[in-house]
């Protein structure tokens, strides 16, 4: 029984990981997002985040915070659960994604000019870093 | 004691992934890629004076003034030299930084990044931002005169991210030129 609840443990925090990894991304991508997406991992990272903090707390009574971590798993389980409420209560609309044809004409413009800025800016710190 | 503070390590920066996330992640603020031409013009024109930069961190003025001896021009001196060199890093630092959006912003729509090369990047621009605040700390602390090691370890770690995202345009035009010779006059998404 204690194996399956360590193994159940282990996996939480394996999950945690996993969506650091994904949060991290979406945020230095700065990726767009509807609502309902948004919502949906708000409250999964929300729930997966409390619910390693107060299952490790829970898993070590001697801490002495077991009792408070089971009411906080239990508050972080309705936030989440009122967030996906909220979020997916209704289909928000679909994301509109910017014209190819524009994108790759303004990319196409923007990879040139940023090369002779960067060439540019990489003359100047050079010069002020030379001894 | 370990058995307690990894999972709570990684509960807490999960938590704080998702608070930076849900704060900075809204791409709204963001401005389009249409506005490129826009910010690109003002980078282009608005680095400073490469005689300026020249003259910041230079030692020879300190010593000059040093040698006459006169405590209140040496004391204008360091003010307005540190007030400029803050002034040329902050704006350095915007500069890059608005390079980094441009970038990040067109990266997003390519199905077909090189991690090796994100990595590269995203490594060049935090070690140039944390070269940045180095540098600026030791300016606030030491003077320009005195900051021109970190200096040029700031410039080397701009050169770097420089150089990083140099290729990675030359490869991004590459990859454009080639998808174009495929496809005519019809381009595909990337």
């Amino acid at each position: 029984m204690r194996a399956i609840a360590d193994l159940g443990r282990d996996l939480r925090q394996l999950q945690a990981v996993l969506l650091v990894c994904l949060l991290s991304l979406l945020a230095y991508y700065k990726i767009p997002m509807g609502k309902n997406l948004r919502g949906l991992l708000l409250g999964y990272a929300l729930f997966i985040g409390a619910d390693v903090i107060t299952l490790t707390f829970i898993a070590h009574p001697a801490t002495g915070f077991g009792s408070l971590m089971r009411g906080i798993d239990l508050l972080s389980y309705v936030a989440a659960l009122v967030i996906w409420s909220i979020s997916l209560w209704a289909p928000s609309p679909k994301l509109e994604r910017s014209a190819p044809s524009k994108i790759e004409d303004d990319y196409q413009h923007l990879a040139l000019e940023t090369r002779t800025i960067l060439l540019r800016a990489r003359t100047h710190l050079a010069r002020a870093g030379r001894p | 004691m370990t058995q307690i503070i990894f999972p709570l390590a990684i509960g807490l920066l999960l938590l704080g992934v998702m608070l930076y996330w849900l704060l900075h992640g809204d791409t709204s603020r963001n401005f389009e890629l249409s506005n490129a031409r826009d910010a690109l013009a003002h980078l282009r024109s608005d680095f400073l004076p490469s005689n300026i930069v020249d003259r910041i961190f230079d030692h020879d003025d300190f010593a000059f003034v040093l040698d006459e001896k006169e405590a209140g021009l040496l004391r204008l001196l360091q003010a307005e030299r540190k007030t400029v060199a803050t002034y040329w890093l902050r704006h350095t630092r915007r500069q890059t930084t608005l390079v980094m959006s441009l970038y990040l912003k067109s990266a997003r729509q390519s199905a077909r990044l090189s991690v090796a090369l994100e990595l590269q990047i995203a490594l060049n621009y935090l070690l140039f931002l944390t070269a940045c605040n180095s540098l600026q700390s030791l300016i606030w602390l030491r003077g320009p005169a005195r900051a021109r090691k970190i200096a040029q370890q700031t410039m080397a770690a701009a050169t770097r991210f420089c150089t990083v995202s140099e290729k990675m345009l030359t490869l991004a035009e590459a990859r454009y030129a080639g998808l174009a010779k495929m496809s005519g006059p019809e381009r595909p998404v990337t």
